[in-house]
């Protein structure tokens, strides 16, 4: 149990007859990053204030560094938060801000002063102690949080979707500060984010939460090449998900049906039989002489390469495909083409009802 | 229409303002003037004449009587600015961050209260507090005590009871207003980086709303100690205030320019009052917040 | 926060409060339906005579028919020149908008004792006698700071571009008034504007200097209170009470219930 710096344990919530979050279990190893990952409403930010301890959960305890901390409140815990938006108080200066939480436990002046010069060269920046917060831009604002955060020393930091009040540029800045922050203090980082671009860059692992339920817990490789659902598909990555009929393997080989047509060879060997997903990433489809025949019926240049949606023939959605530029005219909206793709890029996963 | 091509200038809106302005002038500004000039003058019974002098503010100054009102005044007008602002930070708080759903209908409750008369709410407390009154009664009727509580009307209690009642609504809703940007997660921070709730009224809450009650607090001291219906109707000996007194040197004695001396004294004490407040929160940095 | 430590400190002073501002006014209302003339508890049976003795009453109806006439017409006044200078205050240069906002509102600033006072001293130096007419202008003074207040807000809450498109579309500033800005606006001068009727109809303090041999009803609950106890005074009393807060409810929901009405059409 002590092995882990933050646990959660069977946690469930409902706001009024709303289920928010059902039996979620999650346990954070010490110095890890950890996302919580979803849209809104999923329940990322109530298990984020559920360890908080701004919410007692309906049932489930949660534990830091082996303690059952459920009841406590947010006071009384070691663990510090930074919020979406800035909360640092206006009528402080930086220097008051970041110290904060220290001048509660009336530590000596001398003490708040080194550790808030500590804190502040931590995130880069020195010398701004007798700034006030509308003095400081967006990604200032979020660096002093963190510094105040940070000055208590805890184990755990948590952070809800620190960055999505920023402009792009400075969002892509912070995600590297944060890498920095993580590597050299050594803590834990549970960060909340909608933005699976982010999760990805950030995490050591992600936890994918859907409607209230732990979808899938993993590695952001893990997660993006083997999505555990259609929802995890869908949400990281944007894979394009077909459903299909897995017919009984014959001579060693998977056959299965994607609308009036029938494949084979197309996916690794899977135990899976029946109704099933079909789990294809975008930028693993090749368009060519070859495969599914379709028509292009959209085309976006990104930079680095283009996105095709192509209209394939029986199929009812179409599919989404990234082709890098490599030289090669891009092919006009309206022509044909087909779609194939490496079987070892494809992912099958259990289907169940539609 | 000529009124109409004249709006469309660039003086239009200056236009607009005029009669206003003009009403404001003549019926605010003259009549505070005349009244400063009264002050300056000698008495001459229900009026005044000729000449000019300081006496006026001599007598109002050194009348024993002025100065011990003076006192009650501001005992009185401290006592009911403290109360009102204590329980209508708490009533604020609550309507800003507990309420819910309750928020408008208690909003509405407040603000409705405001509208009943002020005479009426005096007359209520007068008899709730009286020796036979609400109060009094319902104790002897319950045994808890055999003689009527003397100390209840007509003196400085009631008279307290009665302004706070009058100015409770007032506090209320100007401080909920000012609640408005201090949004719950300035509160939240500070109890997750390890305050308690005193800690949060005390280094969060009191600071960033000190403007504000500091406004509401003199602006209750001042109507206060100038009220001079309450204390007439239940003030008795111990809740009388100076501006029965400047009543009285109009309505009944007729010594206008001292009655005018002795108001144009305390507004200037109230002024002085103000530019102490301001000056306190300018130095303390906490005059004017830049939310984020 | 929803966390399940919530002092309950708030919620009692609410609750305290609340209570302390309204048991008094019910204790009046009560007390006007008393069948004996007593004023304190116990109570003993509900009776209507108070009240049929102060509709019979020829002082008191024309001390009703007085507060109306005199609220009617500061209220009146009071919308004209008031939704007059909200417009112009809006559309003023900046550097006169200070001045002429700390000028309107200063009789909210001064207590009603010094305007009181002043006027009656103006009133007096320009031998003007004291009557209805010049407790309507004090009334006036009182009043108009308040709905400058409110219509100031509506007005600037007005879409200027409405109002470019309709004088680019040929209207003069009269039709851009009555057309575009009018009927966005009525709902809170309809507010603003009992709310001025209200609070002239309560008004005391500054009446009781500048008014003349008439009477207005608070002046004559203020002579009644002079007096003995009366229980005729508990019915004034809630008369008044009834007809202000009735009026406050009508502004409250002009002001409220239409927002909240047209936020739930829109949703749907």
């Amino acid at each position: 149990m002590s092995v882990f710096a933050l646990q959660a344990e069977s946690v469930t919530h409902r706001f009024g007859a709303v289920p928010a979050l059902t039996e979620v279990s999650l346990a954070i190893k010490p110095g890890e990053f950890v996302t919580l990952l979803g849209p809104s409403g999923c329940g990322k930010t109530t298990l984020l204030r559920i360890l908080a301890g701004f919410i007692r959960p309906m049932s489930g305890k949660v534990f830091l560094e082996g303690q059952d901390v459920t009841k406590l409140p947010p006071h009384q815990r070691a663990i510090n938060t930074v919020f979406q938006r800035s909360t640092l108080f206006p009528h402080l200066d930086v220097f008051e801000n970041v110290a904060f939480g220290l001048r509660l436990l009336r530590r000596p002046q001398a003490e708040v002063s080194a550790r808030v010069r500590e804190a502040l060269a931590l995130v880069r920046l020195s010398g701004f102690e007798q700034r006030r917060s509308h003095e400081l831009s967006g990604g200032q604002v979020q660096r002093v949080a963190l510094a105040r955060a940070l000055i208590g020393r805890s184990k755990v930091l948590l952070l809800d979707e620190p960055l999505s009040a920023l402009d792009l540029a400075i969002r892509l800045e912070m995600e590297e500060e944060l890498r920095r922050l993580h590597r050299e203090i050594s803590g834990s980082f549970v960060y909340v984010t909608h933005d699976q671009r982010e999760a990805l860059a950030l995490s050591d692992r992600i936890a994918v939460f859907n409607q209230g339920r732990l979808e899938q817990l993993g590695t952001p490789s893990e997660i993006y090449r083997k999505p555990a659902s259609a929802f995890a598909a869908r949400f990281v990555g944007n894979a394009n998900v077909v459903a299909v009929e897995i017919l009984p393997v014959a001579n060693g080989f998977v056959s299965l049906t994607l609308g009036p047509h029938r494949l084979t060879n197309i996916t690794q060997v899977s135990k899976v039989t029946g109704p099933a997903w079909l789990v294809l990433r975008p930028e693993c489809l090749r368009l060519g002489e070859e495969g599914l025949h379709g028509e292009i019926c959209d085309i976006a240049y990104r930079g680095t390469g283009f996105s095709y949606r192509i209209a394939v023939d029986g199929l009812a959605e179409p599919l989404n495909a990234e082709v890098p530029a490599e030289g090669g005219e891009p092919l006009p909206v309206g022509s044909s083409t087909c779609v194939s793709w490496d079987p070892a890029s494809a992912v099958i996963l259990r289907r169940q009802g539609q | 229409m000529p009124i109409a091509a004249a709006l469309r200038t660039a003086k239009g809106p200056f236009l607009l303002l005029l009669p206003l302005f003009a009403v404001t002038v003549v019926f605010v500004i003259v009549p505070l003037a005349v009244f400063v000039i009264y002050s300056f003058m000698t008495s001459a019974l229900f009026s005044v004449a000729l000449p000019f002098t300081f006496d006026a503010y001599e007598a109002a100054v050194r009348s024993p009587l002025n100065q011990s009102l003076a006192w009650n005044s501001i005992a009185i007008g401290l006592m009911t600015a403290a109360i009102t602002t204590v329980i209508g930070l708490a009533v604020a708080y609550w309507l800003r961050y507990r309420a819910g759903r309750l928020q408008l209908p208690v909003l509405f409750l407040v603000s409705a209260s405001i509208f009943a008369s002020y005479l009426v709410r005096i007359y209520a407390w007068r008899t709730i507090l009286g020796r036979n009154g609400l109060i009094n009664s319902g104790l002897v009727e319950a045994g808890l005590i055999g003689e009527p509580l003397e100390f209840l009307l007509y003196n400085w209690f009631s008279v307290v009871v009665a302004l706070v009642h009058i100015f409770l609504p007032y506090v209320v809703l100007v401080l909920f207003a000012a609640f408005r940007p201090l949004t719950p997660d300035y509160l939240e921070t500070a109890q997750d980086l390890g305050a308690t709730a005193l800690a949060r009224w005390q280094r969060v809450i009191l600071p960033l709303m000190a403007a504000p009650t500091a406004t509401g607090f003199l602006f209750v001291f001042i109507l206060s100690a100038s009220d001079f219906v309450t204390p007439q109707l239940i003030g008795g000996t111990g809740g009388q205030l100076l501006g029965v007194q400047i009543q009285t040197n109009f309505k009944a004695i007729g010594n206008w320019p001292v009655g005018a001396a002795t108001s144009i004294l305390m507004l200037l004490f109230f002024l002085m009052c103000y530019g102490i407040m301001q000056f306190a929160l300018w130095t303390l940095k906490l005059d004017q917040i830049r939310w984020n | 926060m929803d966390a399940a430590q919530k002092s309950p400190v708030t919620s009692f002073a609410t609750i305290a409060a609340l209570l302390f501002l309204y048991a008094p006014l019910a204790v009046v209302v009560l007390f006007s339906f008393h069948e004996r003339p007593s004023l304190s508890f116990p109570f003993t049976g509900f009776s209507l005579r108070w009240y049929e003795q102060v509709f019979s009453s020829a002082e008191f109806g024309s001390a009703v028919r007085n507060s109306i006439v005199v609220g009617i017409a500061s209220a009146a006044t009071t919308l004209v020149l008031g939704t007059m200078a909200a417009y112009g205050l809006g559309r003023i240069p900046q550097r006169y908008r200070a001045f002429l906002a700390m000028l309107f509102f200063l009789p909210i600033t001064l207590p009603g004792l010094f305007i009181g006072l002043s006027l009656l001293v103006f009133f007096v130096q320009i031998r003007v006698p004291l009557s209805l007419v010049t407790v309507t202008i004090s009334h006036l003074i009182y009043v108009f700071p308040y709905f400058l207040l409110i219509a100031w807000a509506a007005v600037e809450r007005l879409d200027p571009a409405l109002e470019d498109t309709a004088a680019d579309l040929g209207a003069g500033p009269w039709q851009v008034f009555w057309k575009v800005s009018f009927p966005q606006l009525w709902p809170i001068l309809v507010g603003a504007t009992s709310l001025a009727f209200a609070l002239s109809f309560d008004e005391f303090v500054i009446t009781f200097f500048v008014i003349g041999a008439e009477s207005t009803l608070p002046m004559y609950i203020w002579s009644g209170l002079r007096r003995t106890i009366d229980p005729a005074v508990n019915t004034v009393s809630s008369i008044l009470l009834l007809l202000t807060l009735a009026l406050f409810s009508l502004a409250f929901l002009f002001a409220f219930g239409r927002r909240q009405l047209l936020a739930k059409s829109i949703r749907k």
